[in-house]
């Protein structure tokens, strides 16, 4: 217990953490604006999870027919369930066109149109005219969109030369009297740590499905960002707000793209009835995410489910032409063959919703500065502290986000981050770090590291997986969420007991397991706690015991602080902003969400 | 990365290539006739072989034969040095000693053909 | 001179066994271990892994092993799905991707080893910087002159498709690690998996630099080690074929010539 660690210190204007889309966009900004800039990340950059997203990134660039940001705006707003903050919104839909166009100079390979254009696909929730007709807004790169886009990203970023720190796993930031002035990080091959002193830090960490037992996510997307700020005494916004994919491979978990559906697909039960044409007459299979996860549900819970348990759903594409599954979904017939063994021009894939992504995060304004209720202040910035991608709440996505919102968040707000921190920038000097700088980090990694209890990371982890996949599901009442909060605590309550049995420091990976895992329990004790408080159901949060939306009481955004000591939450309100950035558009009034 | 190879190894890379390639080419229809020349002066006496190839369309076929074998074989035998051969003295060795061989083999084999074509 | 036998300190000794007790359907994994820490040879750890609580994949087994056996094997891994190409290793002799090889495919024990002929950081985790700059060499972004368009630039069906094939690397190092010319040469030949994207660019109708790009690769080494073995197109788990786009770009710089 008597280690001595010491600092290799390094001074930056900024710091990114996470090399996933969002990330890589915002190193790119800020290295282009003549910053110096840092990108520290856990895994390689193309191993990111952004390399995962298949369907596409959605922008209203109207290649396919008549299209206007404003539609788009309607129906990120709508998917929302109007928890999203318009203004934030309205930059989103806005920038989006431009976004992709960058992305496409930058080499991106979208799939084309007869005329040269970028291919757009529809996608769920995504329409014309405020809800009238089906919108073919979402360009894509066959069924690797996230892939292409990644790599692209990557190459643009080796172009610029920017500096990264790949498979540098960051403990903690460096605060201030609550302002970050930098964050200290574990340079997994030699065990060496890191303090970077800087103006800015970005994190771009992601989202964390692997609180949960079943998710898309990969074993890495484990919300190290969010984690952090909790540590650092800030709340995380609306993290109750979990989206089930509809689609994920029964058993395997890995995902199947809703562009899926997007093509023609469609999901039918035992009785080999379309059964989306009874809970969305109009939108049907390309109903939002959260729409359809429930009604998968219920046709399961009601006895209609496909298989020996009657516990899944079948996804149809075998009645698309061959050719089309082959330019267009590729990626995916790849993966149900290889993950549930199923030629899918012959037979149906089996699928279950699946934990896919967080709405919820740290919560920043559109500029991407991370924001605190301080002093009655619900929009009050936290300097020196950014955060976008999945591990942020800007809030564009609210309740429930739609299909290829995810990834043009990324770049959109990716850019934003890297405009503000050259404005931020302008003749600031770099603040000094505070005498203990770091030592928050090292307590902690020294305590995993001679964690010496009886239980090992993967049992615990297990457990608070189990958990949260029970009683924080697709449908959720009172009961199972209180019971799923004692589990959550139970799980806290034993990390004393916790063992680390590799005590080397070369890439220790029983030690980042364990460091990850305490990040997320607390993400765990967040979700259930905000989840346990919204009486109401809006977007993704379905509540039995209160299956309607609240506006009155419930229109605004749980913000939830965890004591990282002793698991303790404590919960607070953020109004939405009822407004929008321009007078281009009026604020979308609240109305029955119907697809 | 390893540092850039000469400016002027740069040429010869795909000039080598190049050769390698149409010297294949080349030796596919050159073998078979020298596969045939053998088999029709097999078991034949001295003067009756010195004979044949002193016609003069055998000669410069047999000539050809000669310079795209060696000029092939040169470079076949450069790509396995330099596949396995490293550290540079041996290096410069075996591909010297490689290039004077096979100079030494092709002005031998060209002088003989000559020799039996013009007789001198 | 290459070295066609291991050095001393490399040679692997038999290691511990994991016995599982009880179980009905057994598999035996024989892994690789080395760590800088010790000192030591590498060794070969033998796990029994009981079939019927595991998930198909050879990745489902190491998790699994990693979780409830020995907390110290150390491997990389990431999406479980064959994208992020994390869990690339020697697996039954052939390198592939942990997550997409099921364990059924292979007879007897399974045995896996790190990606051969790569430095080891510890266990099944090999060292990859000179790969990911061989990568960076061959300029990986699009290049163009002139004015950019307000929107895309062009580019027909027929010409994206080019890019099908080439494009889906997710650069797992699986055939520039399986190539013996690589092996012998990996300091100076820029291996499969860069020239793949190096073609990747020479192949985009977008880009408008294909003269520069060839002539980053005219040298004997960078490009011309490759001899058409074809263990690249063999060992991807993607099913790409970088030697045809190899010889795409031999091809292509004898044209110029």
């Amino acid at each position: 217990m008597t280690a001595s660690y010491s600092f290799n210190d390094h001074t930056f204007d900024v710091v990114v953490v996470g090399a996933g889309g969002a990330g890589l966009r915002a190193t790119l900004g800020c290295v282009e604006r003549g910053l110096k800039t840092a990108n520290i990340t856990k895994v390689f950059p193309t191993r990111s999870h952004t390399v995962a997203a298949q369907g596409g990134v959605a922008a209203s660039l109207g290649n396919m027919g008549p299209d206007d940001w404003r539609w788009h705006m309607y129906d990120t707003v709508k998917g929302s369930d109007w928890l999203g903050d318009q203004d934030a919104i309205e930059y989103l839909c806005r920038h989006a066109p431009d976004a992709v166009y960058e992305l496409e100079h930058f080499g991106v390979p979208f799939s084309r149109t007869e005329d040269g254009k970028i291919y757009q696909r529809p996608f769920g929730g995504m329409t014309t005219n405020f809800g009238e007709g089906i919108a073919q807004r979402t360009c894509a790169a066959a069924d690797r969109t996230g892939h292409a886009m990644l790599h692209t990203l990557y190459g643009q970023s080796v172009r610029h030369n920017a500096e990264f720190f790949i498979e540098y796993f960051a403990i903690d930031l460096i605060m201030d009297n609550g302002k970050c002035v930098g964050v200290v990080a574990l340079d997994m091959a030699t065990g060496e740590l890191h303090r970077f002193r800087s103006s800015i830090v970005i994190l771009a960490t992601g989202g964390y499905g692997r609180a949960f037992f079943s998710a898309t996510s990969a074993h890495t997307c484990t919300g190290d960002g969010n984690a952090m700020v909790l540590r650092a005494g800030l709340p995380l916004q609306d993290m109750e707000f979990v989206q089930f994919h509809p689609t994920g491979i029964y058993g395997a978990g890995c995902l199947i793209t809703e562009g899926a559906r997007g093509e023609g697909g469609y999901v039918v039960n035992s009785a080999g009835e379309r059964f989306m044409e009874r809970y969305a007459p109009s939108a049907k299979d390309l109903a939002s995410r959260d729409v359809v996860s429930r009604a998968m549900t219920i046709e399961i819970r009601e006895g209609r489910g496909v298989g020996p348990n009657k516990d899944h759903i079948y996804l149809h594409l075998d009645h698309l032409d061959p050719k089309i599954l082959h330019e267009r979904l590729p990626g995916i017939s790849e993966s149900a063959r290889i993950f549930a063994g199923v030629d899918v021009t012959k037979e149906p894939i089996p699928v279950l919703p699946t934990v896919h992504y967080n709405m919820g995060g740290i919560p920043t304004n559109y500029h991407g500065e991370v924001l605190t209720l301080k002093d009655g202040n619900p929009d009050t910035v936290v300097p020196g502290l950014m955060a976008i991608g999945e591990a942020a709440c800007v809030s564009v996505h609210g309740a429930n986000r739609l299909g290829s919102n995810s990834l043009i968040d990324l770049v959109v707000f990716g850019r934003a981050a890297g405009i503000r921190a050259a404005e931020l920038l302008k003749d600031k000097a770099k603040p000094e770090l505070p005498k203990d700088a770091g030592e928050n980090s090292i307590t902690r990694l020294d305590h995993f590291r001679n964690a010496k209890g009886s239980t090992p990371t993967a049992a615990l982890r297990l457990k608070m997986q189990r958990a949260m996949q029970e009683d924080v599901a697709v449908f959720r009442t009172g009961e199972t969420l209180r019971q799923g909060k004692k589990r959550v605590a139970d799980v806290f309550a034993e990390m004393p007991d916790i063992r680390v049995s590799d005590r080397s420091l070369i890439w220790n990976s029983d030690l980042i397991e364990t460091l990850e895992f305490d990040n997320l329990i607390v993400q765990a004790i967040a979700t259930v706690e905000g989840a346990v408080g919204r009486e109401e159901s809006r977007g993704a949060h379905a509540r039995e015991d209160f299956p309607n939306r609240d506006d009155e009481k419930w229109m605004k955004h749980t913000l939830c602080w965890v004591d990282t000591k002793t698991g303790a939450p404590s919960v607070d309100y953020r109004p939405v902003h009822a407004y929008t950035l321009s007078d281009e558009i009026e604020y979308i009034k609240p109305k029955a969400r119907v697809y | 990365m390893a540092g850039s190879a000469s400016k002027g190894a740069v040429k010869s890379a795909t000039r080598a290539f190049s050769i390698q390639r149409k010297s294949a080419l080349a030796l596919i229809p050159l073998a078979l006739f020298l596969i045939a020349l053998i088999l029709a002066l097999s078991g034949t006496d001295y003067e009756t072989a010195r004979h044949y190839l002193g016609n003069p369309i055998v000669s410069i076929l047999v000539i050809l034969t000669i310079l795209a074998t060696v000029a092939h074989m040169r470079i076949g035998m450069n790509e396995v040095i330099e596949d396995y051969v490293h550290g540079s003295f041996l290096h410069v060795l075996a591909k010297t000693a490689n290039i004077l061989f096979c100079v030494a083999v092709g002005l031998g084999s060209i002088y003989a053909a000559l020799k039996i074509l013009i007789g001198f | 001179m290459v070295q066609l036998s291991l050095p001393k300190n490399s040679v692997p000794t038999e290691g511990k066994t994991f016995k599982a007790e009880g179980a009905k359907r057994v598999k035996r994994f024989r892994i690789y271990r080395w760590s800088p820490d010790d000192n030591q040879n590498p060794r070969i750890d033998t796990y029994e892994v009981d079939l019927d609580k595991c998930g198909p994949m050879v990745l489902d087994a190491l998790i699994k092993i990693k979780n409830e056996i020995d907390q110290t094997l150390t491997f990389r891994r990431s999406c479980r799905e064959g994208i992020c190409g994390s869990c690339a290793m020697n697996i039954d002799g052939a390198n592939t991707l942990a997550c997409t090889k099921g364990i059924d495919e292979i007879g007897g024990d399974v045995k896996i080893y790190p990606l051969p002929h790569m430095p080891v950081v510890k266990d099944l985790v090999p060292d990859l910087t000179n790969f990911y700059a061989q990568h960076a060499y061959v300029q990986p972004w699009l290049q163009t002159k002139g004015e950019e368009p307000k929107k895309e630039w062009s580019q027909s069906p027929a010409d994206r498709e080019k890019l099908d094939g080439l494009y889906e690397c997710i650069l797992c190092a699986c055939c520039s690690t399986s190539c013996p010319s690589y092996w012998w040469n990996g300091d100076r030949y820029l291996g499969p998996a860069a020239l793949l994207q190096a073609y990747r660019w020479l192949a985009d109708s977008r880009d408008q630099q294909t003269n520069e790009r060839l002539d980053l690769l005219e040298d004997p080494f960078k490009l011309y080690r490759c001899h058409t073995i074809m263990n690249c197109a063999k060992a991807c788990p993607k099913g790409l074929n970088p030697a045809k786009a190899i010889a795409e770009i031999k091809q292509m710089m004898v044209d110029r010539a």
